[in-house]
């Protein structure tokens, strides 16, 4: 119900928006926004479309881009690859879109890539971290990305798994295209810095039942538990490692489970449970006037909130520095031309973003604008909002 | 005898056979129109029931699959599949291989994503047309609903693979035909369904009406047809109506041939009937003419033949006419015994007055009558003629007293009517005369009977008086006449308690005697108290009637109420007595409290040796007046009755040990020996109340102290135990004092009495001492007496009932050794007391504590509710004005005054010394009590106990 609701909610925020810039004499130029925005990330999906907004507001209270308002058009992919190709088919027939913002799922974007590039249309990946998005096999890539990237997501991870006196995990992953990116880089990373896998264990989107692959963890003598899922298997997989008495089992989760509603999804408070979430944007993290700039302008927007309890915080600041990234590759490359963008985001330099810093966000062969030193863990605080460690 | 009639045996048959022949048609037809409406009936009721089952059948199938279809898609590795598009073909095949939901054979299976594009089928085959493909796409994915449809095309059912509430793909089942669907199921007639069009989707009977022609072609001539609709589909049941009367042929073949045997067995049953009778009947046809014409013949008898009951009836009863016929000849000797027979006397004379006949009776009397028995007759003949009366007197000879005869004559005529002589008959009436006479007697002396007596007919409505006396008339001046026929009710009135009529009528009906009081009315209209005693009369061993024997019982009613009212006078004012002397006891002791516990404070302070010396004298005389206030204390609640005796266990060999003690610290002091002998036979603990033991032992030593200058006090204690298990203690304290004089040792134990006015001035005390304690020991079940020589010593020796007690059963005293008390720690207590002078006394005691002090309990509660510190221990007095120190502990038990104080000790402090008061104490909370006037040691040693006392459970009792 609530999800139904909001999806209206959310066209209709945009289209008032929209219409109050109907006055210009040149058609604005499109930024899509394609994401879950019901199904099972819903809360990501928002925090991506509200990171758009804030920029394209910034944007288009100077002036626009090229003396051109943008606009944002939503579309609701649901999670579903199918309907992400649907989505971008759609989006592709637009004259003047200049971008399609992506959601929070790896398998959709990679189902999208083939389209991406037969269309040339230009992706911004504020999210999804499966490697094979970047790593694509096109030539010239049209796909940019603010956000984790998986094999490097892995070394991250097995770093903290060590720093925590872990030596034997268990990798817990979604069977799909994101769940077996990170089977990889995390196989790897370990072989490299000398962890033990005990187990690998598999679980599909919307599986109820994790009990047998629980018991199997525990008898396998693990002592943590890497996470790669997404907010409604990762509660089952805590459940049911629970019910074995794996309550405290010491779990660190790639960030899927970053979402949203995790805490709430929980049969125990989650104060009973050891979990570590691995994360790029946070309030109490980054403290740049960039990022002051943001939480300014979504105080304003949508009102006070603790800044923890901001859901799927990465989504917004990934998004809002993407959405900037492009703007300011449109004006230096003074045209909306696909490969002239394509060129001017490849050569931009000295930015200060809400993320950070970007030297260079990205360059012709690396369209990952994040690496392993961009990452930290966090924690989930009694609330179940996430806190950067050591500030619980 | 020209025209012969017909024999028995065809008269039978003619006259039957038609009326047979009419009841067996009309039988038949009956029979057969029945067994007609119901093979029709059950004919449509198994086509219902047919069709029915088609239905339940088509139900199933689609529902059914609908639910598996829908529960494979929930599977997460449907859903999976939808999100997982790159590798999703390494297991979805195989899952799909694996389906298998219905027994049809040629099932397609597919799985569709959102936009209605294939993902991966198994035998996908179907060909339907636009209008199906749109419309389970509209419903399954459109609006996530599930969809179904049975129709000429095949069967469709789609179900919607969820993700959050909504479809994102569908999963389908097709199968080409209803028809392969259906077939397996078992058939009761043949079936069809159809489409609304008559297209035929299944037939059970294919070489009937085949598949998928059309329904509305076929002959439906022969056949019985039933039908009914699911959702757009037709469903038959069809069953040719050859096979539904062919049961009905065969139903009449069966009637008929019962019919047929039916009548034979009648035929044979008829004929065998007028046989049998024939042949009877001519039998004794033939033996009452033998018997008639024979002189003598053989009783009629027929030993060979079987014979029905009825006609051995005729032949026995026509043995016995014959047989009276020849015993008609009466002899004379009967009528004689007749007349022997008879009671009375009976003599039939001649005109000449000579004898004819007279029965021994008669000649009995005339035996026992001077002379011959003619001349006695004619005696009997003249005194009869002279007197009115036909009753005589006759002397009797055999016992010397009269005998009255009844006489009756009458005439003795011929069968001609000519007077022939006459006929005495004499009947003895004595008996009667004589109970007459003594009926006579008894009524009289009823009459004259001085209680009022009536008697009433129970028997009759109304239970009306039959009978009452002149007593009766006296008392209440009805007479004879106004009572007789009526009720007793006549003499009620308003004033009449409506119970004891009720009593009465009670006993009346369940014949019981009743003796009650009741007020009744006199005929002048004023009332009287009755005392009524009703006694039922049998006759014949039935209550028949009630004699009553009535009493004017007014005096007495009036001296009774009148000693009634004087008693609850006298009682009233035991009770206003009672009630003053405890009141009293509470007034003097509150000043008494107050005096001792300033001599206390007084005491603590720095004073010279005189001073102490004075102090002292002070400190004994308030113990003196506080002893003879409790005496009169007790003895008050003696005289009000108000004085219990506790039945608890106790050690008497402790209580016993703790008096010697107690005493021998005086006698020392007076050059007294002391000495305790104990038998106790084991039962040192037992059941009784040791208080009041020990006071009176207590009492009994002190007087022997008292009145012993010299010499020794010996106190001697045993026990034994009763048959009935019981023990009864013996306890005797002697001395070797002043003694006590014969003449005044009956009187020692009376109220204020000592031996005189001179022991009294010498050695003061109240008297109250000796009394008191023969009540207590009589309230125990004892005694106590005395045996003593003026001048050489007294013994005073008493006994008392006790139990036996389990030792187990002992109340362990509380807290003496039980708590290490942390001595010397500053508590905080609430002092709560009107009284100024007690309060600053209690704070004085608790000096080395802090205290704050209340002076309601209003005020205490405030106190708690206000003040920061929190108390250790409250003192609570229990009279106060505004609020008591009972409602005050219920209501910090309740938690008014916060959860901090809700286990709080509370300790009582009471004036009051009557029963009830420790009871009352703990059912308000409290936790214990101290009794003023109290000494400072045990203020402090109750506050410090309690102050450190760690309340973990319910403990509140006062022990």
């Amino acid at each position: 119900m609530r999800v139904k609701l909001i999806l209206p909610t959310l066209l209709c925020i945009i289209s008032l928006f929209s219409s109050h810039q109907a006055e210009s004499t040149q058609a604005p130029l499109i930024i899509g926004i394609d994401a879950d925005l019901s199904a099972v990330a819903i809360e990501g999906g928002i925090a991506i479309s509200r990171g758009v907004e804030l920029a394209v507001e910034e944007i288009n209270a100077n002036g626009g881009i090229l003396g051109r308002e943008l606009k944002v058009i939503a579309k609701d992919h649901r999670g579903n690859p199918a309907r992400g190709k649907h989505n971008i088919e759609q989006f592709a027939q637009l004259p003047n879109l200049l971008a399609v913002v992506g959601g929070v799922h790896t398998p959709v974007v990679l189902a999208e890539i083939d389209i991406l590039h037969a269309k040339n249309v230009l992706m911004l990946v504020p999210w999804a971290a499966g490697t094979p998005i970047i790593d694509n096999n096109h030539s010239p890539n049209n796909v940019f990305r603010v956000s984790v990237r998986d094999a490097e997501a892995a070394s991250v991870l097995i770093d903290y798994v060590k720093a925590r006196g872990l030596s034997n995990i268990a990798l817990v992953l979604e069977r799909t295209g994101w769940g077996r990116s990170n089977h990889e880089s995390l196989t790897l990373a370990t072989q490299e810095k000398g962890v033990n896998i005990s187990a690998i264990h598999w679980i599909n989107w919307q599986q109820k039942d994790f009990s047998e692959d629980a018991e199997a963890i525990k008898n396998a003598k693990a002592d943590g538990v890497i996470l790669v899922t997404n907010v409604p298997e990762g509660a089952v997989v805590v459940d049911a490692l629970a019910e074995q008495g794996l309550s405290s089992l010491p779990i660190i989760s790639h960030w899927g489970i970053a979402s949203g509603q995790f805490a709430s999804r929980l049969a125990n408070p989650i104060s009973e449970h050891d979990i570590s979430v691995l994360q790029t944007f946070h309030f109490q993290h980054q403290k740049n006037d960039k990022a002051k700039q943001l939480l300014e302008a979504y105080y304003n927007k949508y009102g006070l909130i603790d800044t923890a309890a901001i859901e799927g915080v990465t989504g917004l600041a990934h998004a809002y520095d993407l959405i900037h990234l492009i703007a300011m590759a449109a004006d230096k490359a003074g045209s909306t031309e696909i490969s002239a963008l394509r060129s001017a985001l490849e050569s931009l330099e000295n930015i200060q973003g809400a993320v950070k810093y970007y030297d260079a966000p990205f360059t012709q062969e690396r369209h990952d604008a994040l690496w392993s030193k961009d990452y930290f863990m966090t924690k989930f605080n009694d609330k179940g909002h996430l806190v950067t460690v050591g500030d619980k | 005898m020209q025209q012969e009639p017909m024999r028995l045996r065809s008269l039978l048959l003619s006259s039957m056979i038609p009326r047979l022949a009419l009841l067996i048609a009309v039988l038949s037809i009956t029979l057969f129109a029945l067994s007609f409406h119901f093979i029709v009936k059950q004919t449509n009721n198994l086509q219902q029931q047919s069709v029915k089952g088609l239905e339940q059948d088509i139900n199933f199938i689609v529902n059914d699959t609908t639910r598996q279809l829908a529960d494979l898609a929930a599977n997460d590795i449907i859903i999976n599949s939808l999100v997982d598009v790159e590798q999703r073909d390494n297991y979805l095949p195989m899952f799909f291989r694996s389906l298998n939901l219905t027994q049809a054979k040629s099932v397609e299976f597919a799985l569709f994503d959102f936009a209605g594009n294939k993902v991966i089928d198994k035998n996908w085959n179907a060909a339907l047309p636009k209008s199906l493909s749109d419309a389970w796409r509209q419903q399954t994915l459109g609006s996530s609903n599930t969809f179904s449809s049975v129709s000429q095309y095949g069967v469709v059912i789609s179900v919607p693979v969820l993700l959050n509430g909504v479809s994102e793909g569908a999963l389908v089942m097709y199968v080409d035909s209803l028809q392969s669907l259906l077939a397996p199921y078992p058939r009761l007639t043949n079936q069809l369904v159809t489409d609304s069009n008559g297209n035929v989707l299944f037939s059970s009977e294919p070489s009937l009406i085949a598949p998928n022609s059309n329904f509305l072609n076929f002959s439906q001539n022969g056949y019985s047809i039933k039908q009914t609709s699911w959702k757009n589909l037709q469903l038959y049941s069809v069953k040719p109506t050859i096979t539904a009367y062919r049961e009905m042929a065969w139903t009449g073949i069966v009637l008929v041939a019962m019919i047929v045997g039916f009548i034979f067995i009648i035929l044979h049953m008829v004929s065998m009937t007028g046989t049998l009778a024939e042949r009877t009947l001519s039998k004794l046809y033939d033996d009452i003419k033998n018997r008639l014409t024979s002189d003598k013949a053989a009783p009629l008898q027929n030993e060979q033949q079987i014979e029905a009951k009825e006609l051995e009836d005729i032949r026995s009863a026509f043995d016995k006419l014959i047989w009276d016929l020849t015993e008609v000849s009466l002899s004379n000797e009967q009528f004689s015994n007749v007349l022997e027979s008879m009671g009375d006397m009976l003599v039939v004379v001649d005109q000449n007055q000579e004898i004819l006949i007279a029965n021994k009776r008669f000649e009995g009397f005339c035996n026992d009558q001077y002379g011959e028995k003619n001349t006695i007759l004619k005696l009997i003949v003249q005194k009869l003629a002279a007197k009115q009366s036909d009753e005589l007197t006759h002397f009797s000879v055999k016992t010397g007293q009269e005998r009255y005869i009844s006489w009756t004559k009458a005439s003795l005529a011929d069968a001609n009517g000519n007077i022939r002589g006459d006929i005495f008959v004499g009947s003895d009436v004595t008996e009667q005369r004589t109970l007459e006479s003594h009926v006579n007697v008894l009524t009289h002396a009823m009459d004259e009977a001085t209680v009022s007596i009536i008697i009433s007919d129970v028997k009759r409505v109304g239970q009306p008086i039959i009978y009452v006396n002149s007593a009766f008339e006296e008392l209440t001046g009805y007479t004879r006449g106004e009572m007789i026929g009526h009720n007793c009710r006549t003499m009620q009135g308003d004033e009449t308690n409506k119970q004891t009529v009720e009593q009465i009528r009670k006993a009346i009906a369940t014949r019981e005697p009743i003796e009650t009081t009741l007020i009744n009315y006199k005929k002048d209209g004023s009332l009287f108290y009755n005392r009524l005693n009703l006694t039922p009369v049998k006759t014949n061993g039935e209550v028949t009637h009630y004699i009553g024997f009535q009493q004017d019982v007014t005096q007495q009613r009036q001296t009774e109420q009148y000693l009634q009212d004087a008693r609850e006078k006298a009682e009233e004012s035991a009770r206003l007595k009672s009630s003053f002397l405890a009141s009293m006891s509470h007034e003097i002791r509150t000043p008494i409290h107050g005096i001792s516990g300033v001599l206390q404070l007084l005491a603590n302070s720095d004073l010279a040796e005189e001073q102490k010396h004075y102090l002292s004298l002070a400190k004994f005389s308030i113990q003196g007046l506080l002893h003879i206030v409790n005496d009169i204390l007790d003895f008050s609640k003696i005289e009000a009755g108000q004085l219990q005796i506790e039945e608890n266990p106790f050690d008497i060999l402790e209580s016993l040990e703790n008096l010697q003690s107690q005493y021998a610290i005086m006698c020392q002091e007076k050059g007294l020996e002391l000495h305790f002998h104990f038998d106790l036979q084991g039962f040192h603990v037992v059941q009784g109340d040791d208080v009041r033991f020990r006071q009176i032992l207590s009492n009994l030593l002190g007087n022997a102290v008292k009145f012993t200058d010299s010499g020794y006090i010996e106190v001697t204690t045993s026990i034994k135990q009763n048959a009935d298990d019981s023990l009864t203690l013996l306890c005797s304290v002697k001395d070797t004092g002043i003694g006590i004089a014969e003449d005044k040792q009956g009187t020692i134990f009376e109220v204020f009495t000592q031996e005189d006015l001179s022991t009294t001035r010498k050695f003061g005390g109240t008297g109250l001492g000796l009394s008191i304690s023969k009540q207590l020991c009589e309230l125990m079940g004892g005694d106590i007496k005395l045996e003593s020589v003026k001048g050489n010593g007294s013994t005073f020796s008493f006994t008392i009932s006790l139990e036996p007690a389990d030792e187990a059963l002992l109340k362990p005293v509380h807290y003496a050794s039980a708590l290490t008390r942390e001595k010397g720690k500053k508590r905080k207590v609430l002092i709560v007391e009107d009284n100024d002078i007690n309060q600053v006394i209690v704070k004085q005691h608790l000096n080395n504590h802090t205290t704050l002090s209340a002076k309601s309990g209003l005020e205490a509660l405030e106190a708690l509710n206000k003040m920061k510190v929190t108390f250790d221990v409250i003192l609570m007095d229990c009279q106060m004005p505004e609020m008591d120190g009972f409602e005050a502990t219920r209501r910090i038990r309740n938690g008014e005054a916060g959860e901090r104080y809700l286990n709080v000790p509370i300790i009582a402090l009471t004036a009051n010394a009557m029963k009830g008061d420790k009871e009352r104490c703990v059912n308000a909370g409290m936790d214990d009590y101290l009794s003023k006037p109290f000494d400072a040691v045990d203020l402090i040693d109750k506050v410090e106990h309690w102050a450190s006392f760690e309340r973990n459970s319910e403990e509140n009792a006062v022990h």
